[in-house]
């Protein structure tokens, strides 16, 4: 049986607390016995439903998982369309339309010594590789600051990301609501801000309850420290591999 | 296992600057101005400024640059936040004829710069704004005019309609009184919005709003803008 740790947490922005909106971000994940999953969403806040698009995107990547009994392979555009579909059931459902759905993506799916993702959209994810935090997967930014593709663009297939990593036992997940402080840019690609990430480090592999890791993530990230950051909805979230047992 | 809570307060986080969110206003200063019209342009040009820095992120995210166009063209004022603007540089001096073609090309090269020095210092940045607003018709170029004015228009009906539909930056035309609607119509992607001298109030009211709501947008949003009817009617293409 393979032995990970996750924690993570959404947060409203200031922005969200004043007008008394929802929290558009939504985080969740699930530790088992072969791999641990974690699906990070956040709904354009432009879009009628996108709080809602967030969490039904993410439980229903969540739900694909569990039904197939969190298997060894999976098909990770097949579970795009899952999730898609899921978002065209509850347009149908709630009378809106599709795009009032829209929401961005972010999955992570760690076997251990292997790591499976999809990216759609903004936010980002950072990995340890034998002790170096590196770059696995940069915001789907276009030239201007508020502008993304989402989950229920139309194109959505030219910009999807997905691919397998290997050997990273530390996976760090964010939405934009934190991005551009804990990432640094140069000649237009993006770092990991290491300051930041090594400040994580010893918490990621030493706290043992998800409960209680969650909560601390949430404090932080509802901070006046991170809420000067921006007045976004924050999410953070991390898995740590932490051998056989 | 002891290990220290998080802090927020000692883990060390980039700050970010602020993303900015440039607007030229594009102001046309010919002699059809003096007068009235050219006041009221004024005073509602100083209550948007009023306006956006009243607002918190408006402040901090909106950098304006206003261009005046008569025989010459002017950047009165360069890409500059609300709150550094000296409200009584901004002379606008009614006369002469009416350079837009050179204006709307000075604007777009304007923002081609100052996008470039964004990029330079790290700065993000939203889509860019150009407000046009005319009560006549270009002087320097026309589709019947004489060869150079052809070409003039040419060159800036490319530049514009290229500009906006590679996401460049956002056009918009507004014709006071008498402006020729055609002409601002076939220059501008988005229909021209034609509007009374006495709103410019009214105008500036929408646009400060406007502005500051797209300011205010986070990632993943694109904005819709509010109807104009509290100022102007959209002219139909």
């Amino acid at each position: 049986m393979k032995n990970f740790f996750a924690a993570g947490a959404s947060v409203r922005g200031a922005s969200h607390i004043s007008s008394n909106k929802e929290c558009e971000d939504y985080i969740d994940f699930s530790i088992n016995d072969n791999c641990c999953i974690m699906a990070v969403a956040d709904g354009a806040g432009s879009a009628e439903r996108g709080g809602a698009g967030a969490r039904v995107a993410v439980r229903s990547v969540m739900e694909y998982m569990r039904e197939r009994k969190y298997p060894e392979r999976v098909n990770l555009k097949n579970m795009v369309e899952y999730a898609r579909n899921s978002l065209g059931h509850f347009a149908i459902l709630d009378g809106y339309d599709f795009k009032d759905y829209a929401t961005t993506l972010i999955v992570i799916i760690s076997y251990g010594d292997r790591i499976r993702l999809i990216q759609i959209g903004d936010g980002g994810v950072v990995g340890r590789r034998k002790g170096k935090f590196q770059m696995i997967s940069e915001p789907m930014n276009t030239e201007y600051a508020n502008e993304t593709v989402f989950l229920t663009s139309a194109s959505y297939m030219k910009f999807l990301r997905t691919g397998t990593f290997r050997n990273f036992d530390l996976i760090f997940a964010f939405t934009d609501g934190i991005q551009n402080a804990v990432l640094e840019r140069k000649n237009g690609s993006y770092s990991p801000f290491v300051g930041f990430f090594e400040a994580m480090e010893s918490f990621a592999v030493e706290e043992s309850s998800s409960v209680d890791g969650s909560r601390e993530i949430e404090e932080m990230l509802d901070s006046q420290r991170f809420r000067n950051i921006s007045s976004d909805d924050k999410t953070f979230g991390l898995i740590h591999y932490r051998g056989e047992v | 296992m002891f290990r220290k809570k998080l802090d927020a307060t000692e883990i060390p986080l980039k700050y970010p600057s602020e993303p900015k969110c440039p607007v030229v206003l594009l102001l046309d200063s010919s002699g059809s101005m003096e007068g009235e019209p050219s006041e009221d342009l004024k005073k509602g040009l100083k209550k948007f400024l009023k306006d956006m820095r009243k607002d918190d992120l408006a402040r901090k995210r909106v950098e304006v640059s206003v261009i005046s166009f008569n025989d010459n063209v002017r950047q009165i004022v360069p890409f500059s936040t609300v709150d550094t603007i000296n409200d009584d540089k901004i002379v606008l001096e009614p006369k002469g004829k009416t350079a837009m073609g050179e204006a709307i090309l000075m604007a777009i090269s304007k923002i081609e710069e100052r996008k470039m020095d964004y990029s330079k210092n790290g700065i993000q940045y939203f889509r860019p704004w150009i407000w046009l607003m005319t009560d006549g018709s270009p002087t320097d170029m026309h589709p019947e005019g004489n060869d150079q004015m052809k070409t003039e228009w040419k060159v800036v009906l490319d530049k514009v309609h290229e500009g906006v539909k590679n996401g460049k930056f956002l056009f918009f035309a507004v014709g006071i009184d008498e402006a020729d609607m055609e002409i601002l119509s076939a220059i501008s992607v988005e229909p021209p919005i034609r509007m009374e001298q006495q709103k410019f109030s009214e105008m500036f009211d929408w646009l400060s709003k406007s502005i500051a709501s797209t300011s205010r947008s986070s990632t993943a949003e694109q904005i819709k803008l509010d109807p104009t009817d509290s100022w102007g009617k959209r002219v139909k293409k």
